[in-house]
Parts: structure tokens; C-alpha cells; sequence
């Protein structure tokens, strides 16, 4: 089928890296772990920390929002990482003898790597400090990154075959005209971010004033740092609110956040400010420092209140001083966490053109500096960016280095556009399901150490948060060669969506469509399929299921039963386990609407004994036309059943709940269809 | 579009029991539209009876397909290939469609899988009801727009008969009096007086009909 | 109060000379003004001649023209034109009904040729209820005509002694044509002008469906004369006796076109008796006769052809007269 879908899933176009967040949402919601690891893995190579610290700009871009809340995609992703799959990467398609040099192992300069050794290049990689890792091991708090996560994602890049050297400083301990002469025949640099801004107020030389990247740093790295019992933190992003959290956990008793905006204005993570607030931290919002009081040691700072007033250049209200609104606290410490700088000045020796701002100057697609065989990307040319910026930088350089070193010219990436927001109509025939909530530490627990307050999904909360994606669009589509022009999806479908367009013949199937299966099971014509790659309707896994049918005995006589399962059904895996132990075959299905009356035909031919589906309770239902739809069929098939002269029990369908009463109509089930004998008398 | 139902199974296994080579063949056309005769049809009626077979220990072949129309000859055409291993084949298409299998492959015995039963709309979704009885002298210009000859149980041409009641068919209270139709029609048109002229007896002409568009028709190029 | 009777039975008008069509009984004393009396005559479910003399002996003396029915609610019965036969030769007056059911238009050309070859003359030209009410519901319903169009037919064959396909015949009937009318079926308002159409086309005689409501049915006479319909056809308002509210209930509820008041129901259940129905069929004549216009009444006791001579005698319409000048 040669079929154009306009548009692509929201959340897909918004992750700077293009993830397909829907697909291994999916595959997840059929219990297909290790194919949706893979999903993720193939374009992140952070994928624990990205599971964990990730800005989920596909969580904001996601069209679930308007009918409850986001999907979770960003735990479903640490979901997946945390099981520990190996990654399955594709063996670079040739080797190329050059080799690039990374300057910087933090997720832009490992990220690059990953790909160029995919991409079929060798990378050495020079690192500073004495572990890789950058800003994810030195900025990030273990209590929202654990070490164990942030070294399972980079062993799994070095074990690629990447070289790092560490504790060499570029531009310090070597040159960059080195490097060239040395045989690297390109050079990313991905330094970072990590020179702190200051606040330029009276007092900040204090002792007892340190920087908020140097206070993590320290905690990280073992500097001995200390703080007291009042402290106070400067600034309103990440940063500042993982410094705030951490002097918490370093046993501060009272800890401020000074912010200058309000808290709709501040940039940091909504989870993080939540969770912090949770914890204890106050937030003194409006209010700027202006001195930084003590004698040999911080004793207080002055404030003064702020209002709000015309926006400014970030589209930001600007904060504007209200005159005599000063006012002083009584800290031992302050943490200054406004933002850092690139350290650019050896660099800068070394013949690299910087920006105005400070950072390193890039062409925004090939991200190329104006030395043609140094490229840039991460923080060292974005400042404040997040992880998949950074994810994305390194990959895209990677691409660009290999263009560059085979002589063909940069491709900009097409855009693909999102799809719509879901209108407002079928906002109301789409079920409401809550999203899952992340199962933490309890707030007196964690404030006490490093361990990290998110537990993570167990498996049952996965499945049910990933069940609640809408499968954008990936829904049905039309072939218009067969198409018969019947309207039968028009008129069954549950959610008004396939329309004919005006003086058209064929139904346009929009970007609305719930992937509930309906139209494909009526459609006569069979015109219509699921553009989802991961759907089957049961029937390829019909086929492998049955293929391990083992060859009947004459004497003992076990019968074969096949079980259509749905899989939205929260009782699907006892439900699936217990069918297994029974020794019933088990198609699962992504909502019973999907199964045709074909389908389960042709499980009879297969040799199948008997039939039995198990559909969740209408209500319970994902789809909740689907067991309406469902139900017909399986009636439409018991009537064919019937006039073959087949025992009616051979079909049958049941409830998964309750439980206690399913597993006694079950087992009552399998009893009479040993008594019924098979089929086929097969001699 | 022509409507029709699916024949008893133990119909077509009665007309098939003593084959080894069997072919069940959808139509893309008006039973498509219906679900009756399309390709999922002919996949599960084949199914249905490879099971039947299998079961009565038979050992039989059966294939599927599906024809874009079978009152076209050279989609016809299209299986002549594979025709000739059938012995018999099932034709889910109208009595048109299996009336063409049967002329062209006059060595295979040709069964119908459904009875054809009108040309009807689609009411609502899953209910057609019958518009017309190809008479070949439409009057539906005269009487409103809807047709006595087949939608009156008794075709009338001066009804509503006695039986009209409440607007309903004393045949079936489930259908409307078409006459009764045809009177609020034609008064609402400000025709309600052609109703009171006397319709002459319809003439039924000779039956099968044949029509030639001369315009279409092929051009012998050695002429 | 003294009742105003327009069709005086004691004084039949003599003095003008009528223009007779087929000249039978009947036709006669419609023409001549009479208050007109027929009656329904059910053929047996089979070859059996003594049960039609049977029921014949019944009605004979009590009513002016007797209905043979032809295959009543498609049930298969002996042929209507067989059992007037028996009738002539029991000397009582058949009125020949007639449905476009079972005949094509040969068919029906052909019948009614012989009929009047027999020496019948009065036909009742009725469409014909749908075979699938009928013992062979299975039988291809012909309608190849309707009634208007099948009086229409014999009217044009008696008028240009042709028959429907242009042929000259060999002798002509001249038959006296009658048509049936349910004032109860809908769309009222067109009821009238069907019948008007009936006229038309050759009714001289109208036998109507069965009335019970007799204040819808006064309606429908208004509109009747309103159109100067009376003038140009004799009218015969339907009756028949109820046996029971049963009977009344399923009358209601299965007969098409029949409407059973509420209130001839209560009175039924009230004093559930065959008298008590023959009590109500007797108030409906009382009130028919006052209506203008109204030439007669046609009795429908089906399978109760004994009540009608009953009926007849207490209504006060005995003895029947004989016609003159036949």
C-alpha cells in the first residue's frame, strides 16, 4: 500500500531528537519490552538518564492532554531502560579510516560518539575531569540520577568502542592544531557549560557563598562541602532547585528559593518544583538579593520584592524593583545557581570564533564552527540546554561530520508537521483514563539522603499508562485501490472520524482516528489497514502460537484452545498466565474489536478445538464501542460454527472479572471441551 | 445497488458435497457494498467450508477470490487461468455476476452463494429496503418520486387500496404506503389533482430485456 | 320524532322509466329508489354445490342480490362465477365479485365473458387482498390491474364492444359494475376522490367496507355528496353483526382499514352475546338509513349467512320487494 499520512505524532516532532515516543509507548502497552527498548535506544543513547530527567517536551506536545493528562512517556522510557536490555545497535554499515575527536564526556560529546561509531567512524574522546559523564554526573543530584542509571547509558556508548582519555583539558593540556596533527581529521567540541554567573551584588566573595554548580560538583566529587542550618538559593532552574534540594539532604534544616519571577515564570521542571515543595524548600518569589551581609562568614542577605511588569525579549514579564520593599533573611549560606558560561577562552586562543554571548559560534545546521573541521553542539553553544538538546546535538553533529569527511553536503531534516489537537467532539467520545502516578519516597525518608525518589513503574503500571496512548497518527488507513466506496467505516465508526470528502469517493480516515480497529474488521472490501507497524489483529500471532502445536498423540487425547485475549484488560497478565498453565494457546490482542470473524475461522482450521475470548467488561473497556463490536462478531461466528454442526461450546466468551468466578467457567470450559473430543477425527 | 442474502450453508454443501476443487469468488461490486459477497465473505465461506471438509474426512481444495465485478467480461477474464483447476465454483456475486461466470467457463459447474433479492438504498446503516423492480417504464416523474410498482405490495397504479392505514402497508406494518407517500408528495407539489386521472393498464413487456447503445459498441477496424 | 326516510320502502317510484345497463334485479331497484339489501356469500373450500344451496337457501327472500366473494382474503374457494351459476339456477340475483389477484388481463376478460354468457350481470370489480393472507401465501400476486382499471376495461368493452387490447368483440356484456370503497382507509381526504375515480371509470354501484363508526362514515357521505358522488352511483353502506367483543377486539386490531369503536367494544363487554351484537348491527342500520344519499346496505355475515334473514326482519326492511318492470 502506498498511502500518505499528513502530519506525525505531536510528541514525535516536539523531542528534539525525533523519538518515537508513540511507537515504543506502544509496543509497550502489548508487553513488547525489549522491541520498544530497542525503539529507544536506536536514536537515545540515554535512555535511563533521559527516562529520568528528560524536559518531556512530548509530554507537553502530547494530545491526551486534552482529554485528561499526558501520557507518562517519559517513565514509560526509564521503564524500559531500567530493564536492562543489551542494546541491539546495527553494525555500521563500513568502516571509514578516520578517526574524530571528542572534546567533552558529557551526553553531547558521548552522544556524537555513539552515532559516529554506528555511522562507522572511530572516536577518541577527551574529558577533564576524571570520569565522563559532564553535567549529568556533576550537575545532576543522584536522588534524580542515580550513578547506576547514568553508567549503565555510557558504559553501554563506550562499550561501542569508543577511546576516552580523561583528565585532559583541550586548549590546556593540548592544542587543538595537536589534535589535527595527532590525525584527527575532525573535532567536536562539547565542553559544557560549568563556569557559574555571578550575582555581581556586594558580599559574594563571602565564605559561605558558593555557586550552585560547584556546591553539586562538590557533593558529586567529594569537596567537602558543607552548609548550615539557614540556607538560602539563588535562581529558579534546575539547577538552583536541585542545589536547594540537595543542601536539604545535606542537613540544612532551612532552605530558601529566591526567585525573581513568579512561579508560573520559573524555568525549572513542574515535578522537580512539586517534589521540592513537598520537601520543605520555601519559595520567596518576587524577590531579588541585593547584599550579601557577614564578617568572615554569611550571616544574611538583603532582598528587595519585585513586581512584574511588560514582557521582555524570552517573552517573560520583566521584574521590575518595588521601591523600599527591602527586607533581610538570616542565612549561613548562599548557593547562586543563576546560570553558567562555557569556558571559552583557551578555545578562543586556539583560533574558535565565540559569540556575543559567550558561546561558541555554529552553523545551526551543520554545526560547524568557523574552523570548517571543528564542529560544536551541547551547552558549550546553547548555555542552560537540556539532555535531549544535548542528545540531539551530538547526533546531529555526527551526521554533519560524516558529511563533511565523505565530501557531501549536509542535509537539513525535513519537518515533518504534527498532527492536530484532537477537536473538540471527539474530546468527548474518547474515555477518560487517569494517568498513572509515579510511586515515590515517602517525603521523611528522602529529604534524609541521595536515594532517588522516583521508584519507577512496576510492570502492571506500565502496561496501564502505555494503554493510555492514543496511537497518533498511526491510525486507519484507506486504501483507495480496493475501496469499494460502501461507507461501512463511516457509518461504524465509534468515533465519527472517516468522512468523505466533499464530491469524493473514498473515506478520509483523520489524524483523530483511535486505532480501535473497527472500520478494518467491517470494511468488505478489506481496503482498510492499520498504519500502526506493530498491530497484527491477532493474526500473525495466531499463526506463530499455533505453529507450536506438538503432534497429537493417538492415545492421549489433550485438545487444543486458543484464547483471544485483550490486552487493555487490567487482569490480562494473571488472566494470560493462568491460560498458559492450562496449556491454552494465548493471542493477545490490542481490544477484542480487533478480531475478525476470519481470524477466528481460521483458528479452527489451524486445528484448534476451541475458541474463547476474553474480553474485559463492557465498561472496562479501552474501546468502549469495541466490545459492542466485538461481541456481534463473535456471534456472526458462532452462527457459522453452529451450521457446521460444531457444538456451540466450542466458542465461547468469557469475563476475566471476577476473578474467583472466571477461573471456575474457565477450568468448567476446558473440562467440556476434553469431553467434547476433537474436531477433526484425524486417523 | 443489487441486494442479496446469504444462501443456506446447507445449500451450498448439498450442491458441492461430491467436488474436490473448489473455488468460492467474491464480487467487488454491489455485495461488496453489502458485506454479503465481498472478499472477507468469500475468505470466511471458504473457511467455513475447508473446515466442513475436513471434518467429513473430504478431501477437498478450496481457493478464494475475489473479481472486481463479475458482470464485466474482462475482469472475468481475470481468473481464466486458474479456472481450470475448479470444478466448481461458488460466485457470491448477484444473479447477474454468476450467470456471467456460467457462460464463460461452460465446463465448471457454477453455483450462486446468495439469493438475490432486490435493487434497494441504504435506509440506515444494515437496513436496505427495495426502490425498484427494473420495470422498464418509469412513472416515478407522475407519482412524487416514489415508485408503485415497487414499493405498493400490489404495484397499483390508482391506489392507496383499502389496506392503507395510518399511512402504513396492510401488507407489512413495517412499511410505509407508498400511496399515501405519493399523495402528500403530489398535493405538497400542488400536483394533487394529476392523482385524479386514471392511470392506464402498465404494460409489461417481454422479459429478459435487451439494450444496445450503438454508440459503444465495438468498431470492426477492417472496415 | 318521525324518521325521514329518503328511500321509503312502501312507496317504490314507479312513474319514471330507468335506463337499465344490464338490466338485472339489482340495478333495477337501485334505479327505481329502493332502500337496496344485499348479502355476502362465502363459496366452500372445495367442489361441494350443496354447501353453496345451502347457504343461498338462507338468504333467499331476505335479501335483494347476493355477493359471491371471490377467494375472500386469498383463501382458496370455488370460483365466484361457478357458485353464481348455482345461485341462477336457484333463481336468486349473484353480484359476480371480481379481483385482479389471480387473473392477468386475459384472464379476467376472459371470465367475465363466460359470466355473462351465463346470464350474470351485476360485478363487483375489486383489486383484491394480497395473497400473503392467504391459505398459498406463496402465490405470485398478478395485479396485472387494478379495480379502477378493470372497470374501466369493462366498461370500454360494453361501451365500444371492445376488448382492452383494441379487438372487436363477438358480443358485448353489458355487465351493471360496482366498486368497492373503504371510507376508513387513509389518506382520508383522498378517499372521496378514489372514489370519484371508481365512478369514473364505470361504477354504478358502491359497496363499502363494514361500518362501525358510523360518525366517520357520515363524514365521508358528506364529502360524497358534496362531490354529487351519490348522484352518480348507488351507495351500499357495509354491515355486519359482531359475535363477540373478541371478535370486535381482533376486528380492530387485524383487519386492515377497519375501525371498531371503543364504545361498541365496552358494550360487547359488557353483555357479551351474539344478541348483543345483532342489537348494535341494528342501531348502525337505524342510523345508515338517515343519511342522505345512502341507496342500501350490504350484510357481510360471514359464515353466519342464518343471522342475516334475522337481521333483515328486525331492522324493519321486510318483505323485499319485488322490481317492476323487469
Amino acid at each position: 500500500m502506498n498511502i500518505k499520512i499528513k502530519g506525525e505524532a505531536p510528541c514525535i516532532v516536539a523531542c528534539p531528537i525525533n523519538q518515537d515516543a508513540r511507537d515504543y509507548v506502544q509496543l509497550l502497552a502489548r508487553r513488547n519490552f525489549e522491541q520498544a527498548f530497542q525503539i529507544v535506544r536506536s536514536k537515545n543513547p540515554f535512555p535511563a538518564s533521559c527516562g529520568r530527567i528528560c524536559t518531556r517536551r512530548c509530554e507537553e506536545a502530547c494530545r491526551r492532554t486534552s482529554v485528561d493528562e499526558p501520557v507518562a512517556i517519559c517513565w514509560l522510557k526509564r521503564f524500559l531502560a531500567d530493564k536492562d536490555f543489551t542494546p541491539n545497535l546495527p553494525k555500521p554499515p563500513k568502516e571509514y579510516p578516520e578517526t574524530v575527536a571528542i572534546v567533552g564526556a558529557g551526553p553531547a560529546g558521548l552522544s556524537a560518539a555513539n552515532s559516529l561509531i554506528l555511522l562507522g567512524y572511530k572516536c577518541v574522546i577527551f574529558e577533564e575531569l576524571q570520569e565522563p559523564g559532564g553535567m549529568l554526573r556533576v550537575g545532576v543530584p543522584r536522588y534524580r540520577l542515580p550513578r547506576e542509571s547514568l553508567d549503565k547509558d555510557i558504559n553501554n556508548i563506550l562499550s561501542l568502542g569508543a577511546q576516552l582519555r580523561t583528565g585532559i583539558k583541550v586548549g590546556r593540556d593540548i592544542t587543538l592544531s595537536d589534535l589535527q596533527r595527532e590525525g584527527f581529521k575532525a573535532v567536536f567540541l562539547a565542553v559544557g557549560s560549568h563556569k557559574p554567573l555571578k550575582l555581581d551584588i556586594p558580599g559574594e566573595e563571602l565564605p559561605g557563598v558558593i555557586s550552585g554548580i560547584e556546591f553539586l560538583r562538590q557533593i558529586t566529587l567529594g569537596g567537602g562541602v558543607k552548609v548550615d542550618n539557614r540556607v538560602a538559593v539563588i535562581g529558579g532552574g534546575d539547577t538552583a532547585l536541585d542545589a536547594a534540594r540537595a543542601a536539604l539532604r545535606m542537613g540544612a534544616r532551612d532552605v530558601s528559593l529566591i526567585y525573581r519571577r513568579s512561579m508560573e515564570e520559573m524555568p525549572c521542571e513542574t515535578v522537580g518544583r512539586k517534589e521540592a515543595e513537598e520537601e520543605g524548600i520555601k519559595f520567596v518569589l518576587l524577590t531579588t538579593p541585593a547584599k550579601i551581609f557577614g564578617k568572615n562568614r554569611v550571616t544574611g542577605l538583603r532582598c528587595i520584592k519585585m513586581t512584574l511588569g511588560e514582557p521582555d525579549n524570552s517573552g517573560r514579564r520583566r521584574p521590575i524593583p518595588l521601591p523600599g520593599s527591602g527586607f533581610t533573611l538570616q542565612v549561613d549560606t548562599v548557593i547562586v545557581a543563576i546560570g553558567q558560561s562555557p569556558e571559552v577562552d583557551l578555545l578562543s586562543k586556539n583560533g574558535v570564533e565565540i559569540s556575543e554571548k559567550g558561546t561558541i559560534k555554529i552553523d545551526n545546521h551543520t554545526m560547524s564552527t568557523t574552523i570548517p573541521w571543528v564542529f560544536a553542539g551541547g551547552d558549550a553553544v546553547t548555555l542552560g540546554g537540556t539532555l535531549v538538546q544535548a542528545i540531539a546535538h551530538g547526533n546531529q553533529t555526527a551526521l554533519s561530520i560524516h558529511n563533511y569527511l565523505r565530501g557531501e553536503r549536509f542535509q537539513i531534516p525535513v519537518r515533518t508537521e504534527p498532527i492536530k489537537e484532537l477537536s473538540p467532539p471527539r474530546v468527548q467520545l474518547i474515555k477518560r483514563e487517569a494517568r498513572q502516578r509515579m510511586p515515590m519516597l515517602p517525603v521523611e525518608s528522602r529529604i534524609k539522603d541521595f536515594n532517588e525518589v522516583e521508584l519507577g513503574f512496576p510492570e502492571e503500571q506500565a502496561v496501564k499508562e502505555a494503554r493510555r496512548c492514543l496511537n497518533c497518527a498511526a491510525g486507519a488507513v484507506v486504501d483507495p485501490e480496493l475501496c469499494a466506496a460502501c461507507l461501512t467505516c463511516v457509518r461504524v465508526c465509534p468515533y465519527d472520524i472517516p468522512q468523505i470528502p466533499l464530491g469524493g469517493r473514498t473515506a478520509e480516515i483523520g489524524p483523530d482516528c483511535q486505532s480501535c480497529g473497527v472500520c478494518v474488521v467491517e470494511c468488505p472490501a478489506n481496503a482498510i489497514s492499520l498504519k500502526d507497524r506493530y498491530e497484527d489483529m491477532g493474526e500473525k500471532t495466531l499463526e506463530s502460537v499455533m505453529g507450536q502445536i506438538p503432534g497429537r498423540g493417538i492415545l492421549q487425547y489433550a485438545p487444543t484452545i486458543v484464547a483471544f485475549l485483550c490486552q487493555y484488560d487490567s487482569h490480562s497478565q494473571t488472566v494470560s498466565q493462568k491460560l498458559r498453565e492450562n496449556g491454552i494457546k494465548v493471542v493477545e490482542v490490542s481490544c477484542i474489536s480487533k478480531l475478525e470473524p476470519r481470524t477466528l475461522l481460521k483458528a479452527f482450521e489451524m486445528l484448534a478445538d476451541a475458541v474463547v475470548i476474553i474480553g474485559s467488561q463492557s465498561g472496562d473497556c479501552h474501546f468502549d464501542a469495541g466490545h459492542t463490536w466485538a461481541k456481534r462478531r463473535f456471534d456472526y461466528t458462532a452462527l457459522f460454527l453452529e451450521t457446521l454442526g460444531l457444538e456451540r461450546q466450542r466458542l465461547q466468551w468469557l469475563s476475566p472479572t471476577p476473578e474467583e468466578e472466571f477461573f471456575k467457567s474457565l477450568s468448567n470450559f476446558v473440562e467440556e471441551i476434553k469431553k467434547l473430543g476433537p474436531v477433526f477425527q484425524i486417523v | 445497488m443489487i441486494v442479496a442474502r446469504p444462501k443456506s450453508f446447507e445449500e451450498i454443501i448439498r450442491l458441492i458435497q461430491n467436488y474436490k476443487k473448489v473455488a468460492v469468488l467474491g464480487c467487488g461490486g454491489c455485495v461488496t457494498v453489502r458485506s454479503i459477497g465481498g472478499q472477507k465473505q468469500a475468505e470466511e465461506l471458504a473457511s467455513l467450508l475447508r473446515l466442513w471438509a475436513k471434518r467429513q474426512g473430504k478431501d477437498v481444495v478450496v481457493t478464494e477470490a475475489t473479481l472486481t465485478r463479475q458482470c464485466e467480461p474482462e475482469f472475468v477474464e481475470s481468473i481464466n487461468d486458474r479456472a481450470n483447476d475448479w470444478e466448481v465454483v461458488i460466485s457470491l456475486a448477484c444473479g447477474v455476476g454468476v450467470q456471467c461466470l456460467a457462460e464463460r467457463f461452460p465446463r465448471i459447474k457454477v453455483l450462486p452463494g446468495v439469493d438475490t433479492i432486490f435493487m434497494g438504498a441504504t435506509i440506515e446503516p444494515g437496513l436496505y429496503w427495495e426502490r425498484c423492480v427494473g420495470c422498464g417504464e418509469c412513472i416515478v416523474g407522475e407519482t412524487g418520486g416514489f415508485c408503485p410498482v415497487a414499493r405498493c405490495a400490489k404495484s397499483l397504479m390508482n391506489g392507496p387500496c383499502g389496506g392503507s392505514q395510518g399511512g402504513r402497508c396492510e401488507v407489512s406494518p413495517d412499511t410505509p404506503c407508498v400511496w399515501q407517500l405519493i399523495y402528500e408528495r403530489m398535493e405538497q407539489l400542488g400536483m394533487g389533482e394529476e392523482l385524479d386521472v386514471i392511470r392506464p393498464p402498465k404494460d409489461w413487456s417481454v422479459r429478459p430485456q435487451r439494450m444496445i447503445m450503438e454508440h459503444l459498441r465495438k468498431v470492426d477496424s477492417r472496415q | 320524532m318521525p324518521r325521514k326516510n329518503p328511500h321509503s320502502l312502501e312507496t317504490p317510484t314507479l312513474e319514471a322509466p330507468v335506463n337499465l345497463t344490464a338490466g338485472s334485479h339489482f340495478e333495477r331497484l337501485l334505479k327505481q329508489g329502493k332502500f337496496v339489501v344485499t348479502a355476502e356469500l362465502g363459496p366452500p373450500k372445495g367442489a361441494e354445490r350443496a354447501v353453496v344451496e345451502k347457504k343461498a337457501h338462507l338468504l333467499k327472500g331476505y335479501v335483494d342480490a347476493v355477493n359471491i366473494t371471490d377467494c375472500q382474503t386469498s383463501v382458496v374457494r370455488m370460483s365466484s362465477i361457478a357458485s353464481a351459476q348455482i345461485l341462477l339456477e336457484m333463481g336468486i340475483e349473484p353480484i359476480v365479485q371480481m379481483t385482479c389477484r389471480d387473473r392477468n388481463r386475459i384472464a379476467l376478460q376472459a371470465d367475465l365473458l363466460g359470466a355473462w354468457a351465463l346470464g350474470m350481470k351485476n360485478v363487483l370489480c375489486l383489486t383484491g387482498d394480497h395473497p400473503k393472507f392467504g391459505d398459498h401465501p406463496g402465490a405470485k400476486p398478478v395485479f396485472d390491474l387494478d379495480s379502477i382499471q378493470l372497470l374501466q376495461m369493462l366498461k370500454t368493452m360494453r361501451e365500444e364492444k371492445k376488448m382492452l387490447s383494441g379487438t372487436p368483440l363477438e358480443g358485448a356484456p353489458s355487465f351493471f359494475l360496482g366498486a368497492a370503497e373503504n371510507p376508513f382507509a387513509d389518506p382520508f381526504p383522498f378517499r372521496a376522490r378514489r372514489l370519484a375515480k371508481k365512478i369514473t371509470a364505470g361504477a354504478e354501484f358502491i359497496q363499502t367496507q363494514i361500518v362501525y363508526n358510523v360518525d366517520k362514515f357520515v363524514q365521508w357521505m358528506e364529502e360524497v355528496r358534496q362531490k354529487g358522488l351519490h348522484k352518480k352511483a348507488f351507495i351500499l353502506a357495509g354491515v355486519a353483526p359482531l359475535k363477540s367483543a373478541g371478535m370486535a377486539k381482533y376486528m380492530k386490531k387485524n383487519v386492515p382499514g377497519m375501525e371498531v369503536p371503543d364504545a361498541i367494544i365496552s358494550r360487547l363487554e359488557k353483555k357479551n352475546s351474539k344478541a348483543e351484537g345483532i342489537e348494535i348491527c341494528l342501531g348502525i342500520v337505524e342510523k345508515l338509513r338517515q343519511i342522505e344519499g345512502l341507496s342500501g346496505i350490504h350484510i357481510m355475515a360471514v359464515e353466519w349467512e342464518e343471522v342475516v334473514a334475522q337481521l333483515v326482519e328486525k331492522a324493519g326492511l321486510l318483505p323485499r320487494p319485488a322490481s317492476v318492470g323487469g
